[in-house]
C-alpha cells in the first residue's frame, strides 16, 4: 500500500495520541466525583492551556482570552452536572470556551449584525497595504472568515484546528457521526476558500 | 474553486505558531473560581465503557483517518456512501423481512434502469447491529463501497410534474488508497491525489436535507415574499405537490407532521372576515387538526389505518382519493415520564396587544393544573434582555407567582431569550425525562442576531442531546409564522397556533400534557405506488416535509417527532391505470420511526388493494370524507391549481353533512367555509366590478 497518497489536512488530529491524557482526566473526574477539590486543581492545570490557547486564537487578544478563560471555567463549575462523560472534560471544556467567547461577541451591541461585531474586537480591518504587516493580515483575514462562518461550521473549524480536538471527540460531544463533522469540515473549508479567494480578487 | 485551496486553507488554519503563553496570574486566579462542592454535581455515564475498547477504537481512527483522506482526496460521494452504510450499523435492527424487501426492491428495480433510485439499492441491508466487535467488523468491507457506482441523490425540484433525467451515476475513482492499516504518523501526511469525474459533489448537495428547515423548497412557486430573509415576513409558500405519473416515480416520501397551527390562524382570518393569505394555509396541518378516530395502539408505537374511495374533487371517473391514518401509542398520564419544562415567554411590547400576554398566563396556569409532583417547571422572558425569571422547581405556588410577574416591556431579543431558556433547560436536563422547552410569543424578533441561523443551529444541537422545543404562537398582525415553524422542525418539536381560551387549554393541556412524550422520532413515510394499478398520484400537503426517496432508510434524515396519541393522516389523490385489476396492491405505506421505548429504529408496512376501495363516495369511511373535505377546503383556500375549480358552497353542504354529528369542530368547519365562501364570493364580485 502506497500510503504517501493518504491526505491528512496538515495540524488535524486523526490518530489516538491523546491518549493517554484522556485517561488521566478521568482518573481525576472520578476523584472529583468522590469529592476531591484537589483533582479540580490538577484537572485545570492540565487544562488550561489548551483553552487558554484555543481563545487566544479566537480573539486574538490575549488579555481578552485570560478573561474568557477565567469566565470559562466558572460556567463549567456551574454546569459541572450537565457533564456527562460522553467527550473528553477537555473537550466539553472547548465547547464552553467556544460559547463563552461567542457570547462575548455578542454583548457589547446586539443590534450590530455580527460581520461588524467582530470587527470591534479585531485588528485593523483595512486591507493590506503594509507589507510588514502582510502576514498578520491574512492571519486576521482568516480569523475573520471563519468567525463569519454559520455556527455549524465555525464550531468545527475552530474546535479542530485552534481547539485541537480529534474529529472523534467533536463528534461525540456534539452527539453526531465523525462522518458528520467531516462533512462540515469539507463545508466549511471549501466556504473559507471561496470567502478568502473573494477578498483576495477584491 | 479548487481543492488545492482548501488544503491552503487547512494549512492555514493549523499555522498556529508558538502556542501562547498564559499570563502568570491566570492559573492563580482559575484555582480561585474553583467552588467547594464540586463532586456532588458530577455524574459521569458510561465514560468507562467508552474507554475500554481503546484498541479497537484507536484502529477504527486509522479506518477514519484513511476515510477523510479518500474523501478529501476522491470526491465526497464515497463519504456519503459510507455515512448511509455507517448510520444504520448504530442503531438499526434490520429484520430479515426488511433486508429481504430491500434486496427484491433493488431487484424490481434493477428492471427499470430509467427509474428513480429505490430506497436501499445504495445502501446494502444493514448487519444486525449489537455489540462493538460486530461494529468493528462492519468497517472494513464499508470501505469496499466506494468502489460501487453510487446513484447521486433524485433531484428534488418536482415542479413540472415529471421528474428530471436521473443523474448520471458517478463512478469513484481507483486513486483511493485500498487498504488503511498504518501509514499515518502524526498528523501531517502530505500529497493529495485523485479527483472525481464530473467534479466535487459540492458541499450542498451532500448535506443531510433538511425537512422544512431553512432550504429551499422542494416543489414550484417558493418566492420569497419580499427579499428579506426574516423580518417582517410572515408565511412562506412552500408550492403545490403536483401530480407525478407512477412511471416516473412510483414512491413518495416525506416526514410525518402533527402542526396544527395553520388551520387555527386560517380560522382566525376568517372569523375576522378576511380570507387567509395562501401562504398561511398548510393542507396537512389543517388535516391534521381534527380527530380522526383512528385506533391508538396500546402494545406497539403505530397503527396504520388505510382506505380509499371515489373523490368528487377530481373530474373524471378514475380519480380515486386515499388516506393512510398513523396513530401513535396513547400514554396514560400517569405513565408518562416526568417533565422538565422550560418556557420561554415573551413579554415584549408587542404582546400587548389584544391581551396576547394575558392569554400566555391563562395558559400557563391551565398547565399547572395538570402538572405531577414530580415535573419541575422553569421560566425565561424576555423583553429588551432575556432573564431567568424562574430556576425550575416544582413548586406550583412559586410558579403561580412567576406568572403574575409576567408584564410586558420594550422590544423583542427572542434570540437571547431562547439561549437563556436553552441554558437553563441544559442545566435542568434530566436524563430518561421529557426535556422541552416552550417558547411562547408572537413570533416578531426584532432584536438579536440578525437571521434566524444562531438560533436554529443552537437548537438543533440540542435536539440532538435530548431538548425539544415546542412554539405556540399567540396574536395576530406582525405574527411571524415562518419562524415559529422553523423552530420547531428544528428542535424536533411541534408547532401550535393559540388564539383562544378554548384553543389554549387544546394545546396546554391537552397535548401539551397529555401527548407531552414523545413516543417515536424522526417518523417518516413513504408510499409505493403500483405502476399496473396507479396511473398517477399527488399527495396533498406535506410540501415542506419532503425526503429524497433514496433517504428514506437514511436515519441521519430529520423527520417528525410524534407525541403519543398523536394522529397523523396523509392524504393522496390518484388516478387508476385504465382496467387496473383490483386485487392488486394500489398502494404500500412504508412507516419508519426511532422508537422512544426501544432505541432502535422500527418499520412497518401497509397495503392497500383497489378492492378494499369504497364503491362510492357516501360509503366511503366517514374520517376519508372529512379528510378529503378539510384537504379540499385547504386546496381552495390556497390557490391550489387541483382545486381551481373548488366550489365552496358545495363543500360547505358536505362539511354540514359530516356536521349532523354535533361534533362542535365539524361544526365550527362547517362556519369557517360558509364563512370563506361568502367572503370569495365578494371577493369575486368585488373583482368584477373594478
Amino acid at each position: 500500500m502506497d500510503t504517501t497518497r493518504t491526505a491528512v489536512f496538515p495540524g488535524l488530529r486523526v490518530s489516538g495520541l491523546d491518549t493517554g491524557e484522556a485517561g488521566v482526566e478521568r482518573r481525576l473526574l472520578a476523584e472529583l466525583a468522590a469529592g476531591d477539590r484537589r483533582a479540580a486543581e490538577v484537572l485545570v492545570e492540565r487544562t488550561y492551556r489548551g483553552v487558554y490557547a484555543f481563545l487566544h486564537r479566537l480573539a486574538a487578544d490575549p488579555e481578552l482570552a485570560a478573561d474568557l478563560t477565567q469566565e470559562t471555567y466558572r460556567r463549567a463549575w456551574a454546569a459541572l452536572a450537565s457533564f456527562d462523560g460522553r467527550a473528553r472534560f477537555s473537550t466539553w471544556l472547548c465547547r464552553i470556551a467556544y460559547t463563552t467567547f461567542l457570547n462575548h461577541l455578542r454583548r457589547p451591541r446586539r443590534l450590530v449584525p455580527l460581520d461588524e461585531r467582530y470587527e470591534e474586537t479585531a485588528a485593523d480591518p483595512a486591507p493590506a497595504a503594509d507589507d510588514q504587516v502582510g502576514g498578520a493580515m491574512a492571519g486576521e483575514r482568516l480569523r475573520r472568515a471563519v468567525l463569519a462562518l454559520p455556527e455549524e461550521l465555525r464550531y468545527t473549524v475552530t474546535a479542530l484546528f485552534w481547539g485541537e480536538r480529534s474529529v472523534a471527540e467533536v463528534a461525540k460531544h456534539e452527539g453526531v457521526t465523525p462522518v458528520a463533522i467531516r462533512k462540515r469540515l469539507k463545508r466549511a473549508l471549501a466556504a473559507l476558500a471561496a470567502a478568502l479567494e473573494e477578498e483576495e480578487v477584491r | 474553486m479548487s481543492r488545492s485551496s482548501e488544503r491552503e486553507v487547512a494549512r492555514r488554519l493549523s499555522e498556529r505558531g508558538p502556542e501562547p503563553e498564559p499570563p502568570a496570574e491566570l492559573l492563580a486566579r482559575l484555582k480561585a473560581d474553583i467552588p467547594a462542592e464540586l463532586g456532588g454535581r458530577l455524574r459521569l455515564v458510561k465514560a468507562a465503557a467508552a474507554e475500554e475498547r481503546r484498541p479497537a477504537w484507536g484502529e477504527r481512527r486509522w479506518l477514519l483517518a484513511a476515510s477523510i483522506a479518500a474523501a478529501l482526496a476522491g470526491g465526497f460521494l464515497a463519504l456519503e456512501v459510507r455515512q448511509q452504510a455507517t448510520a444504520p450499523v448504530e442503531e438499526v435492527e434490520a429484520t430479515p423481512e426488511v433486508a429481504a424487501r430491500a434486496e427484491s426492491e433493488a431487484d424490481a428495480f434493477a428492471e427499470r434502469p430509467a427509474g428513480p433510485p429505490p430506497p436501499a439499492a445504495a445502501v446494502p441491508p444493514p448487519a444486525s447491529a449489537g455489540d462493538e466487535s460486530a461494529q468493528m467488523a462492519a468497517e472494513p468491507p464499508l470501505l469496499d463501497l466506494r468502489r460501487e457506482a453510487v446513484a447521486a441523490p433524485k433531484p428534488q425540484l418536482r415542479a413540472s410534474g415529471r421528474l428530471a433525467a436521473p443523474a448520471q451515476p458517478v463512478e469513484v475513482p481507483e486513486e483511493i488508497p485500498e487498504g488503511v492499516e498504518g501509514g499515518i504518523a502524526g498528523s501531517v501526511v502530505g500529497g493529495v491525489h485523485g479527483g472525481v469525474p464530473g467534479g466535487i459533489v459540492s458541499g450542498e448537495t451532500a448535506a443531510p436535507l433538511r425537512v422544512g428547515g431553512a432550504m429551499a423548497p422542494t416543489t414550484g412557486g417558493n418566492a420569497e415574499p419580499n427579499d428579506e430573509p426574516y423580518g417582517d415576513v410572515f408565511f412562506k409558500t412552500y408550492g403545490v405537490n403536483p401530480f407525478i405519473d407512477t412511471e416516473d416515480d412510483r414512491l413518495s416520501t416525506f416526514g410525518l407532521d402533527v402542526d396544527t397551527a395553520s388551520y387555527t390562524v386560517a380560522r382566525r382570518y376568517l372569523t375576522d372576515g378576511h380570507l387567509p393569505p395562501a401562504e398561511a394555509v398548510r393542507v396537512e396541518e389543517m388535516v391534521n387538526a381534527f380527530d380522526y378516530a383512528d385506533p391508538a395502539p396500546r402494545d406497539r408505537d403505530f397503527t396504520v389505518r388505510a382506505e380509499g374511495s371515489p373523490t368528487p374533487f377530481a373530474e373524471g371517473g378514475r380519480y380515486r382519493v386515499l388516506r393512510f391514518g398513523i396513530r401513535a401509542r396513547e400514554v396514560h398520564a400517569a405513565e408518562r415520564k416526568p417533565a422538565v419544562l422550560t418556557f420561554v415567554v415573551d413579554v415584549s411590547g408587542s404582546m400587548d396587544y389584544e391581551n396576547r400576554l394575558g392569554l400566555v398566563k391563562q395558559a400557563l396556569g391551565l398547565l399547572l393544573d395538570e402538572l405531577r409532583p414530580e415535573d419541575r417547571v422553569g421560566l425565561v422572558v424576555y423583553g429588551d434582555e432575556g432573564q431567568v425569571l424562574l430556576n425550575h422547581t416544582s413548586d406550583k405556588g412559586a410558579i403561580r407567582r412567576a406568572i403574575d410577574r409576567l408584564v410586558p416591556e420594550g422590544s423583542t431579543n427572542a434570540e437571547e431569550g431562547l439561549l437563556l431558556g436553552y441554558q437553563l433547560a441544559e442545566q435542568g436536563l434530566r436524563q430518561g425525562a421529557i426535556n422541552r422547552v416552550i417558547l411562547c410569543s408572537d413570533g416578531v424578533a426584532n432584536v438579536g442576531a440578525t437571521g434566524p441561523q444562531t438560533i436554529l443551529a443552537r437548537i438543533g444541537r440540542d435536539a440532538e442531546r435530548g431538548i425539544e422545543l415546542t412554539t405556540v404562537g399567540f396574536g395576530m398582525g406582525n405574527y411571524n409564522d415562518v419562524l415559529m415553524e422553523q423552530l420547531a422542525d428544528k428542535g424536533d418539536g411541534r408547532y401550535a397556533y393559540v388564539d383562544t381560551l378554548e384553543e389554549a387549554r387544546r394545546v396546554f393541556v391537552e397535548d401539551l400534557t397529555g401527548t407531552l412524550q414523545t413516543v417515536a422520532s424522526q417518523a417518516r413515510a413513504q408510499v409505493e405506488f403500483n405502476p399496473a394499478v396507479v396511473a398517477r398520484w399527488r399527495l396533498l400537503g406535506y410540501e415542506n416535509r419532503d425526503i429524497a426517496d433514496h433517504r428514506f432508510r437514511d436515519d441521519t434524515v430529520d423527520a417528525g417527532e410524534i407525541g403519543a396519541g398523536h394522529g397523523v393522516t396523509a392524504l393522496y389523490e390518484i388516478k387508476l391505470a385504465e382496467d387496473a385489476p383490483a386485487y392488486l396492491p394500489a398502494a404500500t405505506l412504508r412507516l419508519r420511526w426511532r422508537s422512544d421505548e426501544s432505541e432502535r429504529f422500527e418499520e412497518i408496512a401497509r397495503t392497500l388493494r383497489v378492492a378494499d376501495f369504497a364503491r362510492s363516495w357516501d360509503g366511503a369511511p366517514r374520517a376519508l370524507r372529512l379528510a378529503s373535505v378539510v384537504a379540499e377546503f385547504a386546496e381552495i383556500l390556497r390557490g391550489s391549481y387541483w382545486a381551481k375549480d373548488g366550489d365552496l358552497e358545495a363543500l360547505a353542504r358536505r362539511a354540514r353533512r359530516l356536521a349532523m354529528s354535533g361534533d362542535p369542530r365539524l361544526i365550527e368547519l362547517a362556519e369557517l367555509i360558509e364563512k370563506a365562501s361568502e367572503l370569495k364570493g365578494d371577493d369575486e364580485e368585488g373583482g368584477a366590478a373594478d
